[in-house]
């Protein structure tokens, strides 16, 4: 079927948004969009069925996913991980992989001289006790950083200005574990003496954006998304805003959640996953202008009730589908986009949360490399709504 | 339709804080200088060396309860659209909220005590359904200024002409992992907070939510509270937890050229002062670096030092408050502030104990601060109703 508004090099608009760079941080060292390919299930929908083995177009995989879990000192190095809680660290590894895909880090991602360069400027934690007030050895003269930005290591690390560079993360369970294991302690403690000052950042539900930031050195704005289901799809909904309104010239998206004790509890299930997902999104324009291929374009963003209401509206918006990534763990109806592949992530990756609709993104881009045609949708929900977005290929 | 850079109406306020539960209520008793700072209620005094908080008297003698986060945003939400003359019926129109913790004092609940708590009820956007039948809801989690953050991101759906009508919320409940760490590092807890005094020994959380409707265009029939300039939002990329004054001024400039309004333009500015040294520090040099001699223009007054640090819903709160200020010609003290800060030195910072200062004219336009954790910040220019 013919794509309306296909473009390359800059006969299309200039305007839309594109994905540029994709980083996985995930099980069983999966590193490309392209190994992301699934199997496709039939018209009954989606089945959580027992790890025997799937079928892809990428190469046998064997499922549960979950065995080889992300090492993030193997991918990024030690330096700047200590104490960050588990969704941090694997944000940090799939962010500094999208941005080098997408060109906005010089070298490689596994470059460990690259790891240097993204430390914060004063090194040691020891700071984050200076701004609950003055320190028992004085407050004025007390150490801190060398004052703002002349302070900052590196400061030309990111090959575009930093100033419009954004960041939006989607989580939902990203720091509950510090949250839960802290009370826990000092109620078994019967006061604070076993909590550690350094653990603080770690209780902030925006720790994971702000660590992504302080290492790679965007200072455009910084989001973090907690949106339940839908989150992932959000995420690319504002980064989208954010271009569009002049905000930003690119932007960072990640999705990442924790396997834990405290997520498993909490979702009722252990078939959930340890990973993230980050992409570059940045304007067609701009794209052209860095040199870089577009991976995937982004097309209509819906929300709605329920998935059917959302596919009506992306279908109101844009062609039909030529495959879509249906919802984790809600019920589609057999009937909806009949004869359509559906795609679920979740068969193979386990519950993603935040990360699903970030991850549905990256398998397109892979799906797309591939020379499948567009456009996709994907779609995700809970009990509070729907979300759904249409992606085409790029120009690539 | 006025010439100039684009503004926005905002058409129905809400809010709920330790002192108040309307807005209207809230800024009365902020100008009568009363703070909410009371013996904490629901942690273990037993666990801890800080003895006060900011909180909202909700809970019984049968200690915590989950979910307050969202009762207080569902408060405020109710006030604000009764105020729009709009219905509880939220589907077509967004609904943006902003929040330091959302829901993980619940978390904390369910985890070691067996409170009840699922997962959906992290986000607001399940109880929102639930209430208001609402589809297209945000979580934000930015910190200290997430609800500023959601004004901005509020902005950019109305000019982008996607949506007639947003809401814009903020709130949060006071967490106990939070609320440890920084009783942990506090060798002697604050008294109270005491923004920009030499004397600041920290911040002390306080909780509450607030809520305001804007239009892209007011419709016959809307009562105007004031206009929303523009928001400028950043990140300093610098430190978890120590803010940078130079990213800070950029915010501020950023919000300056968004809302069409240069330093000496300003006559009402809301402080984030929240009493710490870092912070206040910060601002402040932020402030004289973009201000310059026009720092002692506006008055300035610091809402934490009677709300307590409202996190995520800080920022509105600071926004009604100035709305209200502008509207009435008084602005309320910053009660607590005894000896300021050789930063601040010329800043008109209200003090004189409860009694509000009577802004000597008409104040066009307002400046709301608000930064978080992380080093996100966010300012806001709002421009008064006139007339």
């Amino acid at each position: 079927m013919a794509e309306p508004g296909r473009r390359s090099g800059m006969r299309g608009d200039p305007d839309v948004a594109v994905i540029t760079g994709v980083g996985l941080a995930l099980p069983a060292g999966v590193r490309s969009p392209v190994d992301l390919i699934g199997p496709e299930d039939g018209p009954a929908g989606p089945a959580k069925s027992p790890a025997n083995g799937s079928e892809n177009g990428g190469g046998a995989v064997d499922a549960p996913e979950r065995a080889e879990r992300v090492d993030p000192a193997a991918r990024i190095g030690r330096k700047g991980l200590r104490y960050k809680d588990r969704a941090t660290q694997l944000a940090l590894v799939a962010g500094s992989d999208a941005l080098c895909d997408a060109g906005l880090l010089p070298g490689g991602g596994r470059d460990a001289a690259l790891c240097d360069a993204g430390s914060p400027a004063n090194g040691g934690r020891d700071a984050a006790l200076r701004d609950a007030g003055p320190p028992a050895n004085g407050g004025p003269d007390a150490p801190r950083p060398e004052g703002g930005a002349a302070g900052r290591s590196s400061p030309g690390k990111l090959t575009v200005p930093p100033a419009k560079v954004a960041v939006v993360v989607s989580s939902n369970y990203g720091n509950l574990d510090s949250i839960a294991a802290t009370v826990r302690t000092i109620a078994h403690e019967g006061g604070t003496r076993l909590i550690s000052p350094m653990t603080g950042p770690c209780l902030s539900s925006n720790v994971i954006a702000s660590e992504v930031a302080i290492r790679f050195g965007p200072r455009g704005p910084n989001l973090m998304v907690c949106n339940g289901p839908n989150s992932g799809l959000d995420a690319l909904r504002w980064a989208v805003s954010l271009l569009g309104s002049g905000r930003a010239d690119q932007v960072l998206v990640l999705g990442a959640e924790p396997d834990n004790e405290v997520v498993r509890s909490l979702v009722g299930s252990g078939d959930i996953l340890d990973g993230a997902v980050g992409l570059v999104v940045e304007r067609a324009g701009t794209a052209f202008d860095r040199g870089v291929p577009a991976r995937a374009r982004l097309g209509r963003y819906v929300r709605g009730g329920n998935p059917a209401d959302c596919v009506r509206a992306l279908a109101a918006a844009e062609p039909a589908p030529t495959g879509w990534y249906v919802p984790e763990g809600l019920a589609v109806p057999p009937d909806l986009l009949t004869g359509v592949a559906r795609y679920d992530l979740a068969r193979r990756w386990g519950g993603a949360s935040g990360a699903s609709g970030v991850l549905s993104a990256a398998a397109a881009v892979g799906r797309f490399a591939t020379g499948a045609g567009g456009p996709v949708y994907a779609v995700t929900g809970g009990v509070d709504a729907c979300a759904g977005l249409a992606l085409w290929p790029g120009d690539g | 339709m006025s010439p100039g850079p684009a503004r926005f109406p905002i058409v129905g306020v809400g809010a709920v804080a330790s002192v108040g539960s309307s807005a209207q209520e809230i800024y009365e008793r902020l100008c009568a200088g009363v703070s909410g700072l009371a013996p904490m209620r629901a942690f273990n005094q037993d666990w801890y060396a800080t003895s006060q908080l900011y909180e909202i008297d909700d809970r019984g003698a049968g200690g915590d309860l989950p979910g307050r986060a969202t009762r207080f945003l569902c408060d405020a939400l109710r006030e604000a659209l009764a105020d729009a003359g709009l219905g509880e019926r939220l589907d077509g129109i967004p609904v943006l909220i902003g929040s330091g913790l959302r829901e993980t004092r619940s978390v904390e609940l369910w985890w070691r005590d067996q409170a009840e708590f699922a997962a959906d009820d992290l986000h607001f956007g399940t109880e929102l359904r639930r209430r208001f039948g609402a589809l297209d809801t945000l979580t934000l989690s930015n910190a200290c200024c997430a609800s500023l953050y959601t004004l901005a991101m509020a902005t950019d759906l109305l000019a982008a002409g996607e949506a007639e009508t947003v809401v814009v919320a903020g709130t949060d409940s006071i967490g106990e992992a939070m609320f440890a760490v920084a009783d942990r590092v506090q060798s002697i807890p604050p008294d109270a907070v005491r923004p920009f005094d030499t004397k600041r020994r920290g911040t002390l959380q306080g909780e509450g939510a607030a809520a305001v409707v804007l239009r892209r265009e007011a419709r016959p029939g809307d009562r105007v509270h004031g206009w929303v300039r523009g928001v400028g939002v950043n990140c300093d990329a610098f430190h978890p937890t120590a803010p940078d004054p130079t990213s800070i001024a950029a915010a501020i400039r950023d919000a300056h050229a968004r809302g069409g309004v240069v330093p000496a333009d300003i006559g009402l500015m809301m402080l984030h002062g929240t009493g710490t040294y870092a912070n206040d520090k910060a601002e402040a040099e932020a402030i004289r670096a973009v201000f310059g001699e026009d720092s002692s223009v506006p008055l300035m007054t610091a809402l934490k030092s009677t709300l307590g640090h409202t996190a995520g819903a800080a920022g509105l709160h600071g926004l009604v408050t100035a709305l209200y200020g502008m509207r009435d010609g008084r602005i309320p003290p910053t009660p607590t502030l005894d000896d300021p800060i050789d930063e601040a030195a010329g800043f008109r910072i209200v003090r004189g104990g409860a009694a509000p200062e009577a802004a000597a004219e008409p104040v066009r336009f307002a400046q709301v601060n608000a930064f978080g954790f992380g080093g996100v910040n966010a300012v806001a220019i709002v421009e008064a109703e006139n007339g």
